[in-house]
């Protein structure tokens, strides 16, 4: 197993380090999540990524605080980028989250305040003042279990989570447990990517033991979040199932503006 | 297939994605509330209070037939809106499907009035919400102090005061964002709910002769002023030409939750959320029209309800809601009454103002207005100018409706109805001379093999056609008085010197204006 990042990943890792250093010299709390984040993480995870052959990502999530939103659009627009004016005209709403664009190594930035609003919420208001450059390993995972409709890239990060993280071991497994026992369309998304992720690695020899300990690591939280107490509104939830959309539609970002005439799938 | 659409590749069970997306914000029950505020049921006090002016309508059917009608309406909008999901109102769809000037003097004409109707719905906040409630409050409480302050109300200075105070908080509140303002409307619209249900139950008790208005009524009125009021009507038979006729009054009410379009682009479910939101919201307010005309004829009986607004005999404003306060005999019955209407008219504000600058900021985003109608605020990220103009020029209609006799109620309905007509138009052509995009989005219904779009809108036409006929030629409405007619054919002569005067500007500056109107604008 390679030690360290893939030297291909090395702009873009290198920009989020810039970008880390600054907002901490600035005094803001910002924390890489997403697929950087996971290679990023620990070594550990960075060695399970490069094992599992996950291909290398082009962009930048970040969590951050809302009440710093307006200091850290001063330093992305400081450092050059520009902000997506989609998300601008849309934050009224309550959209949470800033969009930057406009950097070589960094082809668009999310930056997420207080809470990962896509196919469910995973709220993390308090949860950034751990040291570190990414998120906790719990969010990190959470934001990858949340997806509804869930990637093979995606699957590998969780496969490189669990890998990295024997169960007790750096990875707050009392908040996953949490937070699906009191959301039942979280669990039934992630209970669903966890046993796809399980039937993936297990299937994926090239990677070795890295794939086999993901796999079995998956289904064993599969297992205990089965098994956590579940609040009362889960239960109300639970007896409606799928019959009722459980998930939001999350859009993409990319398209806002570049239709014609015709309307495309958001 | 669309390039970006998710698909299955690959490995069994996973997804291929460009990007992450944007989750939207704004939730189908949502909709359905500024729907019913922008419908604003509050209206029913003086539509209740026209209906004597068309004798033999029944107003039932007439608002039966406005919700049928504005359902058809409400869908050709909706379907636009799934089509184009972004904010601006029918500037969007139109500048891109019919022409762009078309699509500019229609929202130009659209922006204005209801920039008009911000400033009156201020002071309907005072004539139709504070005045009543106080003046009851007064007589019910023996309150001399309250009686004077529900005069003053209703006063001139009182009505401007008022009005003025209402269109700066709301202003503001839009200011600060629309999420508050969805969470604001949502407990507005419950209160407002339990207040009208609460009206329909004591209408229903006084129907029954459970409790009994005209007691109530002679003892603030005095011995036999009821069947002296009541004496004076006479009922005369069903009309169905008048019946038609009255229907200005509540489409002047039900069709506006069309206005939801001027934010479509940040609904949830873009599929059926604008659908449901608009048609649910005219069924639901319809429903509680039909209820409240019925029972309060019930109640008060049919010839009290059309002798009050023109008799000296009745000693209070001649509203539902006053007449509901009556019945009911109870100082907090009738603060729990005024509810459906003081907490409905501020949100019709809000509904003329978002409409108006998200029409703005699309213009400023097109380039066919100034930049500063783009600019959103950096803390609030709302369009702050356009929230200011709006208000500047609300105080100017506020006190124009105040301080003069030059506009009227429906002074604005004839800008409305031309752009509702033309809509309707462009649903008709829409599905054939844009097939392919209709084809690709989620407003590819069909029903019996022709497009539902078109089907809604060749019925509507006649409808939307009829109102706006009704409107051009009824003197009572006085949205055909000389000045509201000179007002419109300035909007119009504006509104296209005003597009192709900043066509050509940009045009110099090398800016290609009319490439913008090939995309759907940014969101």
């Amino acid at each position: 197993m390679s030690e360290g990042p893939p030297a291909a990943a090395g702009p873009l890792l290198d920009e989020a380090d810039r970008l880390l250093e600054e907002s901490g010299r600035r005094g803001l709390t910002l924390r890489l999540v997403g697929s950087a984040g996971v290679l990023r993480h620990c070594a550990r995870c960075c060695a399970a990524v490069v094992a599992l052959g996950r291909d290398l990502p082009r962009d930048l999530d970040f969590f951050a605080y809302g009440k710093q939103q307006r200091d850290l659009g001063r330093m992305f627009a400081d450092l050059g980028y520009r902000a997506d004016p989609s998300v601008a005209y849309s934050q009224e709403y309550g959209i949470d989250r800033l969009i930057y664009l406009g950097h070589a190594a960094a082809s668009k930035i999310d930056v997420f305040l207080d809470a990962l609003r896509m196919s469910h919420t995973v709220e993390f208001k308090g949860r950034l003042d751990a040291g570190g450059p990414t998120a906790a390993a719990a969010d990190l995972l959470l934001a990858k279990l949340q997806i509804h409709e869930i990637t093979e890239k995606d699957v590998k990060d969780i496969g490189a989570l669990l890998a990295a993280h024997p169960p007790g071991e750096g990875l707050d497994e009392p908040r996953v447990l949490s937070l699906t026992g009191r959301d039942w369309g979280l669990w039934y998304t992630a209970t669903t990517n966890l046993a796809l992720a399980e039937k993936l690695l297990a299937g994926w020899m090239f990677a070795g033991d890295v794939a086999a300990q993901g796999a079995a690591r998956a289904a064993g939280l599969r297992q205990r979040i089965e098994q956590a107490p579940k609040s009362l509104r889960w239960k109300a939830r639970a007896s409606v199932g799928t019959r009722v959309r459980w998930y939001e539609d999350v859009g993409d970002a990319e398209q806002q503006g570049q239709g014609d005439a015709g309307w495309r799938e958001r | 297939m669309d390039s970006t659409e998710p698909r299955v590749v690959g490995v069994p069970g996973v997804f291929t994605r460009a990007s992450s997306g944007l989750v939207r914000q704004v939730s189908t029950s949502d909709t359905i509330y500024y729907g019913a505020m922008a419908i604003t049921i509050a209206y029913m006090v003086f539509i209740v209070t026209a209906w004597p002016g068309y004798p033999g309508s029944s107003m039932e059917l007439a608002t039966l037939l406005v919700v049928i009608g504005g359902s058809l309406l409400g869908v050709v909008y909706a379907l636009f809106a799934s089509i184009y999901p972004r904010s601006g109102g029918e500037y969007v769809f139109l500048s891109r499907v019919v022409h762009p000037s078309v699509g500019f003097v229609i929202s130009f004409i659209q922006a204005f009035w209801y920039a008009f109707y911000f400033g009156l719905n201020g002071a309907f906040f005072a004539i139709y919400g504070l005045a009543p409630l106080f003046v009851v409050l007064g007589l019910q409480w023996h309150s001399s102090d309250l009686t004077s302050a529900g005069t003053w109300f209703s006063s001139h200075n009182g009505i401007f005061i008022m009005g003025s105070l209402m269109i700066i908080f709301i202003g503001f509140m839009v200011y600060r964002g629309m999420r508050g303002f969805f969470r604001l409307q949502r407990w507005a619209g419950l209160f407002a709910m339990g207040s009208v249900l609460l009206t329909i139950v004591l209408m229903i008790l006084g129907s029954a002769h459970v409790l009994h208005f005209a007691t109530n009524f002679n003892a603030i009125a005095g011995s036999g002023a009821y069947a002296a009021v009541s004496r004076a009507a006479s009922v005369p038979g069903f009309s169905t030409v008048a019946t038609f006729n009255f229907m200005v009054w509540p489409a002047f009410s039900i069709l506006f939750s069309v206005n939801m379009v001027s934010f479509s682009g940040e609904v949830k479910n873009v599929r059926r959320g604008p659908l449901i939101g608009i048609v649910g919201s005219m069924l639901v307010t319809g429903v509680l029209m039909i209820l409240l005309m019925v029972f309060g004829q019930g109640a008060f009986g049919t010839r009290f309800l059309l002798a009050a607004p023109t008799s000296t005999k009745v000693p209070v404003p001649p509203f539902l809601n006053v007449f509901t306060s009556i019945l009911g005999n109870n100082g907090f019955l009738t603060i729990l009454i005024s509810l459906w209407v003081i907490f409905v008219i501020p949100f019709a504000l809000g509904s003329n103002v978002i409409y108006s600058s998200r029409a703005m900021l699309a213009w400023g985003l097109d380039g066919v207005a100034p930049k500063q109608f783009a600019n959103v605020s950096e803390r609030r990220h709302t369009p702050v100018f356009a929230i200011v103009t709006l208000v500047l020029l609300a105080e100017v209609a506020l006190a124009i409706f105040t301080y003069t006799s030059l506009v009227a109620i429906l002074s604005g309905f004839l800008g409305f109805a031309i752009a509702f007509l033309v809509v309707c138009l462009a649903g008709v052509f829409f599905p054939f001379r844009h097939r392919q995009t209709l084809e690709r989005s989620p407003a590819n219904i069909r029903v019996a093999g022709m497009p539902l779009m078109a089907v809604c809108a060749v019925i509507a036409i006649p409808f939307v056609a009829f109102i706006a006929y009704r409107t051009a030629t009824d003197k009572a409405l006085g949205a055909n008085a000389h000045v509201s007619l000179i007002v419109n054919g300035i909007l119009i002569v504006i509104g296209f010197a005003w597009f192709y005067a900043l066509r050509w500007y940009r045009q110099r500056r090398g800016e290609d204006v009319d490439r913008r109107f090939k995309e759907i604008p940014i969101e």
